[in-house]
């Protein structure tokens, strides 16, 4: 216990400072986690390694959390995770139940939240440790099994494939890089932009662009709605009693185990963790007609749930280097910034760091509990903030962040414009977000591997021969294609039929 | 033994497009079934596809979506002209972010009230400044 002693006040006040911000920027509908992680790295330039994790981990755990209160209030998820919450959630606000409905939202959070820290504390050591015996050639097929499994469970199996490919595409503008045994020689770029391009694109602004001002473009070509400043109450209907969770510590633990898995798979977000836990609640449910109608239990699968996504999204991220969801990719933002390599190396090299993780993880989700818990009277009226004056501010805050993030190039300001214009046009004709960003994070790495691994053997086969390790994970990269082919077929079915 | 055909060797001087090229070919072939399928799909339902984008060109807000674009390129430009007059200051960067948050705030606004307008006036003013002084005098910052 020794580390929990180590938490400094800087520590303490960055992480309310996140939690806080974080649930800003979760109860206001449009903005989520991954832009208040995106729109706050610019922050993290002038902390230490410890310091940013406290602020960055705070802003997660707030942003996923906030997205409960706009969903229970005023029926608009805050977060794409938080859109199950609305099913009962809304229904509850409406018989007068709405503080006891966020309070079961709040203390379901905690529950997943918690429950998914001990997992990852568990599990990504574990992970790292089988991950260091890799070879490029391994290396090359997990990233390889993420791509497949992002693009197998995006909306569209086409479209998925089409993001991860271009991200990958995108990556490799600029030069192969001497460092990492390529020939120096630049690549994918017309001869007129080299000078600017010779490094191929920043990770920062690309992030910062597609997960901030992608959303800013969508609402100003939807005319800015005026904020839905909503009568709501309240309420003065039945009192919350912690007593409400008994008979429901199954439907807890299934929702956060739920969460916790789907987190685990690269680049699927929270509203696939929360549908998924709210399936089951129905499928299993003592009373699956009232779900919909205002029952709590719908609403602690749904918030145990996208909580329990936070641990789990953070478990391939420190022990292969994956990223589990668009915000722990951007937060890869973050750890190069200090230098720092994510792998199977990164918690032996850096156990203070991977102990800063899991307490700052664990406080993040304790004070996430006690600001809403205590506050929500206070933070309801977070929903009001008007949209134009939020929307210019945090243009300003990606400006500078793309700005600092290589110590001042203004072709980082442009890149930003350039991608956020890009999300904007992209979701237009089905690209996806986070399988784009996911591809484009680890497509250098894949390069590395693939093209190392042929060097080494010099065919092919190498692929499906190396080790038993390898043969499994073409196992799943196969079981991952045939479910989606399955699913596009029976989706493509029910088209048909309707 | 393996067989002829799985043998490949790598070109040290033309690795750096060997990657490159296959991750092309996949893009390609891809974007190709989506041009495909949704080339057939446009044909099996022409009339609803254009509808549904007659709809939404109905609910786009063309002023507000077009001038962001254009305030968002005067003030990339504007920062980058101005860090020459001050360079290293952070400056540049303060003053068209005033001016930037003001438009932009003006423009998003529905409601023209004497209230609302002041708020406008007094969040371009601080909040740069806040953020400003945060950025370069706290945490030291290279800004424009």
């Amino acid at each position: 216990m020794d580390f929990l002693a180590a938490i400094t006040p800087l520590e303490l006040m960055l992480v309310v400072s996140g939690v806080m911000i974080g649930i800003v920027f979760g109860a206001i509908p449009g903005m989520t986690a991954t832009m208040a992680v995106a729109v706050c790295l610019p922050m993290t330039y002038g902390l230490s390694l410890n310091n940013s994790l406290a602020l960055l981990l705070g802003l997660y755990v707030g942003g996923i959390s906030g997205g409960l209160v706009p969903a229970i209030l005023i029926n608009i998820p805050g977060t794409p995770s938080s859109i199950t919450t609305t099913f009962d959630g809304y229904p509850m606000a409406q018989k007068g139940e709405a503080e006891r409905a966020l309070k079961i939202g709040i203390v379901s959070s905690l529950i997943g939240g918690l429950f998914s820290a001990v997992v990852l504390f568990l599990f990504a050591p574990a992970l790292a440790d089988l991950a260091i015996k890799f070879s490029y050639v391994e290396k090359f097929l997990i990233i390889l099994f993420a791509l497949t499994i992002i693009a197998s469970l995006s909306k569209n199996l086409l479209n998925g494939a089409i993001s991860g490919v271009l991200g990958i595409w995108l990556s490799l503008v600029g030069t192969y890089d001497l460092n990492t045994g390529g020939n120096g020689d630049i690549r994918l770029v017309p001869g007129f932009l080299e000078d600017i391009l010779i490094n191929g694109f920043s990770l920062l602004p690309v992030l910062i662009g597609l997960f901030g001002l992608t959303v800013i473009l969508e609402e100003a070509a939807k005319g800015v709605p005026p904020e839905p400043l909503s009568h709501f109450k309240l309420g003065d209907g039945k009192p919350f009693r912690f007593s409400v969770f008994r008979g429901h510590f199954g439907t807890l633990f299934r929702s956060s185990a739920i969460g916790t898995f789907i987190g685990l798979l690269p680049g699927i977000g929270g509203s696939a963790a929360s549908v998924l836990a709210y399936a089951q609640q129905k499928n299993l449910s003592k009373h699956p007609e009232r779900l919909g109608t205002g029952e709590p239990e719908g609403v602690m699968a749904s918030e145990s749930s996208n909580n329990g996504l936070t641990g789990g999204a953070l478990i391939p991220l420190v022990s292969l280097g994956i990223p589990g969801d668009s915000t722990t990719a951007v937060m890869i933002g973050a750890f190069t910034l200090q230098g720092l390599q994510l792998g199977p190396l990164f918690i032996g090299e850096h156990l203070d760091s991977w102990h800063e993780i899991m307490t700052n993880l664990v406080l993040a989700n304790i004070v996430m509990f006690l600001v809403m818990f205590f506050a929500i009277r206070h933070i309801v009226k977070v929903i009001q903030v008007p949209k134009h004056l939020l929307y210019p501010l945090i243009v300003v805050m990606c400006a500078v962040g793309s700005y600092s993030a290589n110590s001042g190039i203004m072709f980082d300001v442009w890149t930003f414009l350039l991608f956020g214009v890009f999300g904007y046009f992209g979701h237009k004709v089905g690209l996806e977000s986070a399988p784009f960003i996911i591809g484009f994070i680890l497509g250098k790495d894949a390069e590395v591997y693939f093209v190392k691994s042929i060097e080494s053997y010099g065919n092919l086969a190498i692929f499906f021969t190396k080790s038993p390790i390898a043969m499994g994970l073409w196992v799943l990269i196969a079981l991952s294609l045939g479910y989606a082919f399955y699913q596009a077929w029976r989706n493509h079915r029910r088209e048909c039929g309707a | 033994m393996v067989p002829e055909f799985l043998r490949v060797t790598i070109d040290f001087d033309q690795s750096h497009l060997f990657f490159p090229r296959i991750v092309t070919w996949i893009l390609v072939g891809l974007a190709l079934i989506g041009v495909v399928s949704r080339s057939r799909a446009f044909v099996r339902n022409w009339a609803g596809m254009c509808r549904d984008c007659a709809d939404a060109a109905r609910g786009f807000d063309t002023r507000r979506f077009g001038a962001t674009l254009v305030l968002l390129v005067v003030y990339a430009v504007a920062m980058d002209r101005l860090s020459d007059v001050w360079p290293n200051t952070g400056l540049s960067f303060l003053f068209c972010s005033m001016a930037f948050m003001a438009a932009m705030s003006l423009l998003y606004v529905h409601d023209f009230r004497r209230k609302t307008l002041i708020v406008i006036g007094l969040s371009s003013i601080l909040s740069p400044l806040v953020v400003w002084y945060a950025l370069a005098k706290l945490f030291f910052l290279t800004l424009p």
